[in-house]
């Protein structure tokens, strides 16, 4: 069950965008989102929505994969698309529902949101899925090396960020095994209404924290006796290369842009 | 030459307004080159005792001086540590990174070494605790040998002159013991590195050259693994076990056969058998 979330978690095989710098892909990510919040026309939307389809062919991420980390995004999208279905004022009333008025430009408002949810979804999440945790944080933390310089704490970040991620899997095996042991011993977490449930869900969480806790003290003491410094000088494993796959990506953008002016001139 | 030197060691804690003495007046020398294994019971001390020597713990009385650098000396603190590892129980605390390879380069990026010098040295590592294959998998997919090497691997590439190992296999099952402990003693045979291990098994204190016994802050027994053994009526008072290879022939010779109990591992011990053995059938 826990499992079937796969935002922020990483594909790992070999592709074209697999291989892109990261910092390309942060830009590029960065980018991508502006677009989806400036485009307006269903043109501009069609476009986008066949980028996102070759980007996500070439990445070699199963479209099963991407569409099964959708699922938990799906009630933000359903609710978000009701209430711009309901909510628009517009001239053409499509049909009534009590004293609620579906109008046309409600209904195409909706879709826009819903379409731009899930293109905001599958664009971002191609950047975590093609990109290790480790690669990616490396990667933000060259990018905002220039706050360095004004005394922000980017390694810092970057170290806490990439230490959570490595967490992520362990912590998630830890869940497993408390739900387990709480249902072993006549815990029950599936029936009675939402605030039954939510009681159920305390004694996961207390041992949880309570273990995250004691490994947060054991991995700072490993971490010191390895002579981790946070205000330090650190080399990287890690090298970071502009290839000619960094180029193509950009050229992508660059004409994804342009084709996005075109429509929008042409109108 | 003595890698660590231990002078009038103490160490206290209060609880509820009491104070327990942890450690009372330490004196202990460790050669170079050699491999010590630190026994005693919950409570005996010898966890305090490795947190002593690469200063994650600041002595109350007395000094440490480990790799000739005394551990109150802030400035030294790293070259401390570069210098004298440590590897904890659970292997999963200690990884940092999310793949092999990047873990065991952690501490290199502590320590500024340059980009070709880290590769060669975490290839190196990586190749002496045989988890090169993997150098590209994520920690949460390996099995808990599997983990506990690469947290080696990441002491092993800074290139220390001393590892202090933590029951370092204490979380593992007999297949990931067997496999750490095969790295330990190739560790110290080797590649020279002198090894200190707190352990719980007594069939790991065999691997070592030299024992001490901890009890109650105190040392209680310093001697070969050998000697150790001979008094298992001792270490029992001691809240302490015995290999089973020297146990059984304990029993053997309490039940009246002809013995000697001095054999550590089970080798010893089953030739110990065969020559009583056969000296009953000439007798017949």
């Amino acid at each position: 069950m826990i499992r079937d979330i796969t935002i922020g978690q990483y594909y790992s095989t070999d592709s074209v965008i697999h291989r892109m710098d990261p910092r390309t892909k942060i830009l590029w990510a960065i980018f991508y989102m502006v677009i989806l919040f400036v485009i307006d026309s269903a043109a501009m939307y069609f476009a986008v929505l066949v980028f996102t389809f070759v980007m996500v062919y070439s990445s070699h991420v199963p479209f099963k994969f991407m569409l099964r980390g959708l699922k938990p995004i799906m009630i933000i999208v359903v609710i978000t698309a009701l209430l711009n279905l309901f909510t628009t004022q517009g001239e053409t009333v499509l049909f009534t529902v009590g004293k609620l008025n579906v109008t046309l430009e409600g209904l195409v408002l909706s879709v826009k949101m819903a379409l731009r949810i899930v293109l905001l979804i599958v664009g971002t999440s191609l950047l975590t899925l093609t990109t290790s945790p480790t690669v990616l944080s490396g990667g933000l933390e060259v990018l905002l090396s220039p706050l360095k310089k004004m005394g922000v704490p980017i390694s810092v970040f970057v170290m806490m960020i990439s230490i959570a991620l490595r967490f992520i899997p362990t912590l998630l095996e830890e869940t497993d095994k408390i739900i387990k042991a709480q249902t072993s011993r006549g815990a029950d977490f599936e029936n009675g209404n939402i605030l039954k449930r939510v009681k159920a869900m305390v004694p996961i969480l207390i041992p949880l924290f309570v273990s995250s806790f004691r490994r947060a003290d054991e991995l700072a003491t490993a971490m010191e006796c390895r002579c981790y410094n946070c205000d330090g000088e650190r080399t990287s494993y890690r090298r970071y290369r502009f290839t000619k796959n960094d180029l193509y990506a950009l050229i992508a953008l660059i004409v994804l842009c342009a084709v996005l002016i075109v429509i929008k001139v042409v109108q | 030459m003595s890698i660590v030197e231990i002078r009038d060691l103490s160490f206290s804690y209060r609880k509820d307004g009491e104070e327990k003495v942890v450690l009372d007046k330490l004196n202990i020398d460790i050669e170079d080159e050699s491999f010590v294994a630190v026994i005693g019971q919950n409570g005996s001390g010898k966890s305090t005792f490795a947190k002593h020597l690469n200063a994650i713990l600041l002595p109350m009385g007395g000094r440490v001086v480990v790799c000739g650098i005394n551990t109150k000396n802030e400035k030294e603190l790293f070259a401390l540590r570069k210098n004298a590892g440590m590897v904890f129980q659970n292997p999963d605390n200690q990884i940092v990174a999310t793949t092999v390879e990047e873990d065991v380069a952690f501490g290199l990026e502590n320590l500024g070494i340059e980009y070709e010098e880290m590769h060669k040295r975490v290839k190196e590592a990586l190749i002496a605790v045989n988890m090169y294959d993997l150098r590209k998998r994520a920690p949460h997919l390996l099995s808990g040998g599997q983990k506990q090497r690469v947290a080696i691997a990441g002491i092993l590439a800074m290139e220390p002159r001393c590892i202090i190992f933590d029951e370092p296999t204490a979380m593992l099952d007999p297949v990931g013991r067997r496999e750490v402990m095969d790295t330990i003693i190739r560790l110290n045979k080797e590649k020279h590195i002198t090894v200190i291990m707190i352990t719980h098994h007594m069939d790991e204190v065999v691997c070592a050259s030299r024992v001490i016994v901890l009890n109650k802050g105190k040392i209680e027994m310093d001697a070969s693994p050998r000697e150790v053994f001979k008094n298992v009526e001792k270490l029992k008072e001691l809240g302490l076990d015995a290999p089973q290879s020297v146990l059984l022939l304990h029993a053997l010779k309490d039940a009246g056969f002809d013995v000697e109990a001095n054999a550590l591992t089970p080798e010893e011990c089953a030739e110990e058998i065969l020559a009583c053995l056969k000296k009953r059938e000439v007798q017949k």
